[in-house]
C-alpha cells in the first residue's frame, strides 16, 4: 500500500508561490513565482513525505509569444510512492536562474544543456559551459529565433533549389501564429 | 626419393605480369579498414564484419584502431560540426595510398537530417571514393560498395607521377 | 583498491598525465570523449566531453508535422528504434485521447521485446570484443541477424522498422512471420545457456567485471539513474510495472536485481533480462487475436485504401491528414516507456498546431555518463573500458 506523498496546498507561502495548478491527462504541474522556486523545490524534497527526491528531467520550453519568456521545467519523482510532478517557472532570457545543483548533483549537466541551447544562465553552477555544442559556437540553437538553418536541395532539369521545409509542409505560419 | 634434384632455379614458376597490376592486386585485397563508425550505421558495419554477411573473405576483417595502420576510412553515420576537425584529422594522419567510403546517407549527403547540426555530407571535408546509399545500407550493400571500391583500385595508376 | 586517496583534487595532482579517451576509439561504444587524468595506471580524474554526435533532432522536430517526426526520432537510440518510435507515439495518443486498437498493442510489444533482446545481444557481443573474447561478438551477432531478418519480414527495413503510426501499426503481420517467430524463440534458449556457459563463470570475465564501477543507490539518486543501473543496486524499478502501458499490465515476467550495483551484476540483470522478454514475447503470441491494426479514428490516422475508391469523407479525411497534419489539443505530456538502457521520456508541449511545439527526448544515458564521471576515479585503465561498457550508453541519445 503505497502512502500518497501530499502537498499541503493551504499553507500561506505555497499559496502565494503557486501562480497556476494543471491536471491534465493525469499529470500534475504546478506553475510557481520564480522567486519561490528553489523553495518549492526543497519543500519537495526535503519536507514532503514520502519525498520527491529523484529529479528525472530538467528542460526549458521558449516562447516568443506573447512575451519573450523561456520556461524552465523540472521533473520530478517520488521513488516511494511512484508519484511524478511537474514544476515550471518562467524567467526572462537575460535573467539568473538559481541552480539546484545543491539539491541533486546529476543537475549539473541538464543545466549546462539548458545553457548551451537557450542561453540561460545559472547561478552557482560549478561548470557553465557548452555541452554538446562545440565550445566556440555563437548562438543558442534552440530558441525560437534561431534558424534551422537547412541548406537547399538542388534539382536537375534547372529546377530552383528549395529548402526542405517549403517542400514537405504546408506553410501554416499564418494560420496558427 | 627422386634422383633429378629440383632447385629453385629449375622448377620455380614465374608470375609474369604488369607491376601496376601486381600493386593493384596486392592493395584491394587486403583493405584493411579504419575504424571510424559514428551513429546507426556503425551497427550495420560492425554486422558487416561479424559471421553471417562476413567482410573477412575479401581481406578486410582486420579493423584497425589506430588510422596510421589503416587503408579505407569507412564513415558510417552523421557527421556533427563538432566532429568534423576530428574526421579531417584522422584523414590526415592515415598514411598514403588511402581510400574513403562514405557509408549511408548521412555521410553521402546530410541523409535525413538538414540542420545546423550536422555536415551535409562528408564530401565537404574529406575527398570520397564511394558512395553507398542506405539509411542504414544493409551489410551487403556495404559489401557491392567495398567491391566497387576493389574494382575501383583495380583501374589505378599507382606508378603514374601526380596519381 | 585504489593506491590514491579520493579527496585529492585534480589540482593538487600537478603531474598527472592527461590521456584522451576517445572520440574515435574502438572501444567507447560511440563516439564519447573522456579525458583522464591518471597517477601511472589509476585514474584519478575523469570528465566526459560528449556532442560529437549532436543532430539537432529537437530543433528539425518543431519544423515537422507530427507524422513526419517517426523517421527522426527512432534513430536516436540506434539500438532500440522501435522504443522511441514508441515513446513518440503513446505520447501524441495520449494527448489526442486516441485508443489503440488490442492487436495493435500486442504486436507492438513483440517488435519491442525483440529489440530488447537485439540491443542486449549487441551490448554483449561488443563488451566481450572489447574484452578480447571475439567469438562471443561472432555468436551474439549471428543471433541477432535472426532477429533482423524478422524485422525485414515485417516492415522491409532492419533496423528501423518505422511502422509505428499514431493511433496504431502502419500494416499487419506478414503471413509466415508468426511460425519464423516460433523458430526464433525455440532456438533462442540454446544459444542463451551456451553464452551462459561461455561467460557467467568465466574466470577472466569474473576477475575483469566484479567489483568494477560499483554504484550505490544514493549515487542512482543524486544522478538519476534508472534501467539495469538501478536494478543493479536493489531497487526493481521498471516502467513496464510501475506505470504500465500498451497492455503490458496484462504480462507475467519479473524484475532481475542485483545488490552489489558493479558491472557484474549488471551482466547478469541484463542476461536474465532476455530470458524474461522471451517469455513476454510467448505470452504475447497467445494474446494475438485477429482485429485491426489502425485505429478508425480518422481525424488521426489514414483511412484504408480500399475506402477511397468509395466514400467522399475519406478521400477529404486523407487530404486534410497529408497536406495539414493532425490537431492535438493544446497541453503538455510526459510519456516514459522502458529502454533497454532505462527510462526513455519524450516531453511533449502541443499548442494546437500540427506541428509540435517542443519535443524533448529525456534520454537514459545521459545521466549515465554523468554518473560514469564520478565512478571511474580510482579504478585502473583497462578497468575503464568495462565501466563503460557496463553503463551501456548510446551516444545518439546522449547527445539527440
Amino acid at each position: 500500500m503505497k502512502t500518497k506523498a501530499e502537498i499541503d496546498f493551504e499553507k500561506e507561502w505555497i499559496k502565494s508561490a503557486l501562480l497556476e495548478k494543471i491536471d491534465f491527462l493525469g499529470e500534475t504541474t504546478l506553475h510557481v513565482k520564480k522567486e519561490d522556486l528553489v523553495r518549492v523545490l526543497t519543500h519537495c524534497k526535503e519536507e514532503v513525505e514520502p519525498s520527491y527526491d529523484v529529479l528525472m528531467d530538467l528542460t526549458a520550453v521558449h516562447y516568443l509569444m506573447p512575451k519573450d519568456l523561456i520556461t524552465i521545467v523540472y521533473l520530478l519523482h517520488n521513488t516511494t510512492s511512484l508519484e511524478r510532478l511537474r514544476i515550471t517557472a518562467c524567467f526572462d532570457p537575460t535573467e539568473f536562474v538559481p541552480s539546484v545543483v545543491d539539491l541533486w548533483e546529476g543537475a549539473a549537466w541538464y543545466e549546462r544543456e539548458v545553457y548551451d541551447f537557450f542561453g540561460v544562465r545559472f547561478v552557482n553552477h560549478p561548470d557553465l559551459k557548452r555541452i554538446l555544442m562545440p565550445d566556440d559556437w555563437i548562438g543558442h540553437p534552440l530558441r525560437k529565433d534561431y534558424p534551422l538553418t537547412e541548406e537547399s536541395v538542388e534539382f536537375k532539369h534547372n529546377v530552383t533549389p528549395k529548402i526542405p521545409s517549403e517542400i514537405i509542409r504546408v506553410k501554416w505560419d499564418q494560420k496558427y501564429h | 626419393m627422386n634422383d633429378t634434384f629440383h632447385t629453385p632455379h629449375t622448377k620455380t614458376p614465374f608470375l609474369v605480369g604488369p607491376l601496376e597490376k601486381m600493386i593493384n592486386w596486392a592493395r584491394k585485397n587486403s583493405l584493411w579498414p579504419a575504424q571510424f563508425g559514428l551513429a546507426c550505421c556503425a551497427i550495420e558495419m560492425m554486422s558487416t564484419a561479424a559471421s553471417v554477411p562476413d567482410m573477412s573473405r575479401f581481406g578486410m576483417e582486420v579493423f584497425r584502431a589506430s588510422p596510421r595502420q589503416g587503408d579505407v576510412l569507412i564513415v558510417a553515420g552523421r557527421v556533427s560540426q563538432k566532429m568534423a576537425p576530428v574526421l579531417v584529422t584522422v584523414y590526415e594522419q592515415m598514411l598514403f595510398p588511402k581510400w574513403v567510403v562514405a557509408m549511408g546517407d548521412c555521410a553521402s549527403c546530410g541523409g535525413v537530417y538538414n540542420n545546423y547540426a550536422i555536415v551535409q555530407g562528408v564530401d565537404k571535408l574529406i575527398p570520397v571514393d564511394i558512395y553507398v546509399a542506405g539509411c542504414p545500407p544493409t551489410p551487403w550493400a556495404l559489401l557491392d560498395g567495398l567491391l566497387l571500391l576493389q574494382k575501383k583500385i583495380a583501374h589505378e595508376r599507382p606508378l603514374e607521377k601526380n596519381s | 583498491m585504489s593506491k590514491v586517496s579520493k579527496d585529492l583534487t585534480l589540482e593538487k595532482m600537478g603531474d598527472a598525465m592527461e590521456l584522451n579517451f576517445g572520440p574515435q576509439h574502438p572501444s567507447t561504444h560511440g563516439v564519447l570523449r573522456i579525458c583522464l587524468r591518471l597517477d601511472g595506471e589509476i585514474v584519478i580524474g575523469a570528465e566526459a566531453v560528449i556532442g560529437y554526435l549532436h543532430t539537432g533532432v529537437e530543433k528539425e522536430c518543431e519544423t515537422r508535422t507530427y507524422h513526419q517526426v517517426f523517421t527522426l526520432v527512432d534513430r536516436l537510440d540506434y539500438l532500440a528504434g522501435p522504443a522511441e518510435e514508441h515513446a513518440f507515439a503513446s505520447a501524441v495518443e495520449r494527448l489526442m485521447n486516441t485508443e489503440v486498437p488490442r492487436r495493435a498493442q500486442v504486436i507492438r510489444i513483440i517488435l519491442l521485446e525483440l529489440a530488447r533482446i537485439g540491443s542486449h545481444l549487441i551490448w554483449l557481443g561488443t563488451s566481450a570484443l572489447e574484452l578480447n573474447m571475439s567469438s562471443v561478438y561472432m555468436y551474439c551477432f549471428a543471433e541477432r541477424e535472426k532477429i533482423l531478418n524478422l524485422f525485414e519480414q515485417y516492415s522491409g527495413a532492419r533496423m528501423f522498422p518505422s511502422c509505428w503510426r499514431i493511433g496504431g501499426l502502419s500494416h499487419d503481420l506478414n503471413p509466415g512471420f508468426e511460425q519464423n517467430l516460433r523458430l526464433f524463440l525455440e532456438g533462442f534458449p540454446s544459444f542463451w545457456k551456451d553464452i551462459d556457459r561461455l561467460l557467467t563463470d568465466n574466470y577472466v570475465w569474473c576477475e575483469r567485471l566484479q567489483g568494477v564501477a560499483v554504484l550505490t543507490l544514493e549515487l542512482c539518486k543524486q544522478f538519476m539513474c534508472t534501467g539495469p543501473l538501478m536494478r543493479s543496486v536493489g531497487v526493481p524499478y521498471d516502467i513496464r510495472k510501475n506505470y504500465p502501458y500498451s497492455g503490458y499490465e496484462e504480462y507475467q515476467f519479473a524484475i532481475p536485481t542485483e545488490k552489489e550495483g558493479d558491472a557484474y551484476a549488471r551482466y547478469l540483470i541484463r542476461m536474465r533480462e532476455m530470458k524474461e522478454s522471451v517469455t513476454i514475447i510467448q505470452q504475447a503470441l497467445v494474446k494475438l487475436k485477429p482485429g485491426p491494426v489502425l485505429t478508425d479514428d480518422r481525424k488521426v490516422a489514414l483511412p484504408p485504401r480500399r475506402e477511397l475508391a468509395r466514400s467522399m469523407e475519406a478521400v477529404i479525411h486523407q487530404f486534410k491528414l497529408i497536406s495539414e497534419g493532425i490537431h492535438p489539443p493544446k497541453g503538455e505530456v510526459y510519456q516514459c516507456v522502458e529502454s533497454p538502457r532505462g527510462e526513455l521520456g519524450m516531453y511533449l508541449v502541443s499548442d494546437g498546431s500540427p506541428i509540435p511545439y517542443r519535443l524533448r527526448v529525456r534520454s537514459p544515458s545521459f545521466s549515465h555518463i554523468q554518473v560514469l564521471q564520478k565512478v571511474l576515479i580510482g579504478l585502473t585503465v583497462s578497468d575503464v573500458v568495462v565501466a563503460i561498457a557496463s553503463m551501456d550508453p548510446i551516444l545518439g541519445d546522449v547527445d539527440r
